[in-house]
């Protein structure tokens, strides 16, 4: 099998740092990443603690495909409590880091209590040890990663760090891994920064031995061709091919979801980042995969630097990470932004100084509704016009919010604490406190329901009601779509394989790779069968937090105010009509708590 | 009759023009069919701005003028 069998278990408050053999019954029915991370939170933290205090635990989770040579087997999750929300975060990354873990002779690194000083975690061959990070905290992503393999002369570590946005509690700080791979959601870089863990450092020589190594290959293989068939338009445009779609179809959040369409879409879509202009300058460079990976849906990009954003800077005139669909949405129509190269850059920003830009935009765009109403006014953002469409207040606020300077502090907070704060909650586009993602769920009725049901809040990554949405703008039958699909993206998730191969493989076809990897007789079935559980294991902590059935809710706006525009004009999400369903169909009460018959059911009780 | 044409996401590989020639009575199936695209390579199709549901491509028919958006379907990112 390809578990190494064996965890960390990193305390900081004590410095003590100890390997433990895997829990196999843990891992048998939660399968591994998010579900086996979901396990481990549940058994080692009381679910009401402080996300920001020593209590929380941390977990860096691999799936048992991690690190084989299945295709996307690049993929670990970060689990723990999260500080937007105060629900249960898992956040998923790609890059070399979790294979690297695996490689090292970790399943997953369980991180607990709170370092008096700033520290780093080495695993470097035999040698495991908490470093000072005195000389890397209040330094960027790019300059840790460089800081750390040149103190180790090890340039072969594979490093997931936070920036200053972690260290300094921007609620949404992400973990960046391998220079612009995150785990960018729900704030685990801001739990990382908390616990004074400024970032993992890992070189692993070890391998994996998966169970039947003639099956795997040939299974892999077999996969690896159905994969290409599928996803030669992932390859070519990337996610951002979806900018379009989104904008025909009038789903494109715009504004602060005050629109659901953008007219300036087509200067940042996927055919932008291809087009070549007058100075002979495109955007796209190249595409990227991650380890493993036969896709490659990952953009590599660059700024014209004659651009207003780079123009003096020259540490900026590099190639790094370009737009996916969510940052084009976060720094473009949500913001009213058509700029492509400040939209690129603020997507530089983000990964320089470790945040999530979906919550970063969405926030931003809060502010903007808040500005353009004359709540806020530029005395208090440090002089910055902050109406919609303006390009120069996206990237002056981003690095702002990244470094933690005046209004950028605000910025900090997430949505729904800023909207609070000024006495204006209706206009935070959140799910219990987590921003959109770049989807109107009054045109995908099916993804605000997994939206307000979402366990780690506003999330598009853990159901896939894409197919019946767009095929019907209405709420009927969508519960049904949205519960299988969250089971299933459970499992997809715990696995240590990519959400993006879901297009090409169904259960079957992770059951099959699973299967020839790991013990465990693994079927459609038990795969399906374990993501429920998970699911409910996820509903079970959010409970145990205090969250209840008024937090699976959409914001007003959504509920009452007609799309005004596109092919589902006229509509506000039925979520009362689907959410009853839905209770229903999980199997849990009237105030959404799974009963005793369902936790019995589930290995749960 | 003539139908103006727009499709999206990686579609572009598969259909570049930006109108086709149909007989009259055609429908929204047809007018997938004769621009070459697999219907489950399509997301949805929308005429003049109106959704038209899978199940209802074949008995949409269109009209002399009308603009039809064929889009790719949606894969989350």
């Amino acid at each position: 099998m390809s578990w190494q069998g064996k965890i960390l278990r990193v305390n900081l408050t004590s410095g003590e740092v100890a390997p433990e053999p895997l829990n196999m019954e843990w891992a048998n029915d939660y399968i591994g990443e998010r579900g086996l991370g979901t396990k481990y939170l549940w058994e080692n933290m009381d679910p009401k603690a402080d996300s920001m205090g020593p209590d929380n635990v941390l977990i860096f989770a691999t799936g048992p495909l991690t690190g084989t040579s299945a295709s996307t087997s690049g993929r670990y999750a970060v689990i723990t409590k999260g500080p937007l929300t105060g629900a249960i975060a898992c956040s998923n990354s790609g890059g070399k880091f979790g294979a690297e873990l695996k490689y090292a002779g970790f399943d997953l690194l369980l991180v607990e209590g709170r370092s008096e000083k700033p520290v780093y975690l080495l695993i470097e061959g035999d040698e495991i040890s908490l470093a000072s990070a005195d000389k890397i905290w209040g330094k960027t992503v790019w300059e840790t990663d460089e800081w750390i393999k040149k103190q180790h002369h090890n340039p072969m570590l594979k490093i997931a760090t936070i920036g200053v946005a972690g260290e300094r509690g921007v609620r949404y700080a992400a973990v960046v891994n391998d220079l612009h791979r995150a785990a960018g959601r729900s704030g685990v870089g801001t739990v990382m920064g908390a616990k004074n863990l400024k970032a993992i450092a890992v070189r692993g020589t070890g391998g994996v031995q998966v169970k039947d190594p003639k099956r795997f290959m040939q299974v892999t293989d077999e996969m690896k061709n159905l994969l290409a068939k599928e996803t030669g338009g992932l390859t070519k445009y990337g996610t951002n091919a979806m900018m379009d779609t989104m904008q025909e179809f009038g789903g494109l959040p715009t504004n602060n979801f005050q629109e659901v369409q953008f007219d300036g879409y087509d200067k940042i879509d996927a055919k932008a980042m291809l087009k070549t202009d007058d100075t002979g300058h495109t955007n796209l460079l190249t595409n990227k995969a991650c380890f493993g990976c036969t896709i490659a849906c990952g953009r590599i990009a660059h700024i014209r630097k004659d651009h207003f954003t780079i123009q003096n800077r020259k540490e900026y005139w590099h190639a790094s990470g370009g737009l996916e669909y969510e940052t084009a949405f976060a720094f473009g129509p949500v913001v009213g932004v058509d700029d492509i190269d400040a939209c690129t850059f603020a997507g530089y920003l983000m990964n320089e100084h470790g945040m999530d830009p979906i919550s970063f935009g969405v926030t931003l765009a809060a502010a903007m509704e808040l500005y353009e109403m004359g709540v806020i006014t530029t005395d208090d953002t440090d002089g910055v016009e902050l109406n919609f469409g303006n390009a120069e207040a996206l990237t002056i606020m981003a690095e702002k919010t990244g470094k933690q300077e005046g209004f950028g502090e605000i910025l900090g907070m997430g949505s729904r604490r800023m909207c609070e704060k000024y006495g204006h909650p209706e206009l935070s586009m959140t799910v219990k406190g987590q921003e959109f993602a770049g989807y109107d769920s009054r045109a995908l009725q099916g993804m605000g329901l997994g939206y307000a049901t979402g366990n780690r809040g506003a999330c598009h990554l853990k159901h896939d009601t894409f197919d019946v949405d767009m095929d019907d703008q209405t709420g009927e039958g969508k519960a049904e779509p949205c519960k299988t699909s969250q089971d299933w993206t459970a499992a997809v998730d715990s696995s240590g394989l990519c959400m993006f191969t879901m297009g090409a493989w169904g259960a079957p076809e992770f059951a099959a790779q699973l299967d020839a990897d790991s013990e465990g007789d693994w079927t459609a079935e038990r795969l399906m069968a374990s993501g429920e559980r998970i699911w409910n294991l996820e509903r079970m902590f959010n409970l145990a937090a205090g969250l209840t059935r008024a937090d699976d809710t959409l914001p007003e706006r959504l509920l009452k105010d007609p799309a005004p525009s596109g092919t589902a004009k006229g509509r506000v999400n039925e979520l009362d009509r689907m959410l009853p369903e839905y209770y229903d169909l999980r199997g849990w009460n009237e105030a959404g708590e799974p009963t005793e018959d369902t936790l019995g059911r589930l290995g749960l009780s | 009759m003539w139908i103006k044409v727009r499709v999206t996401g990686h579609l572009i590989d598969l259909c570049s023009v930006d109108e086709v020639e149909l007989s009259e009575g055609a429908s929204v199936a047809d007018a997938v069919a004769a621009l070459g695209i697999p219907p489950e390579q399509v997301g949805l199709v929308s005429v003049d701005g109106q959704a038209v549901s899978r199940a209802r491509r074949s008995d949409t028919t269109l009209a002399d003028g009308n603009e039809m958006v064929v889009m790719a379907p949606l894969t989350g990112g």
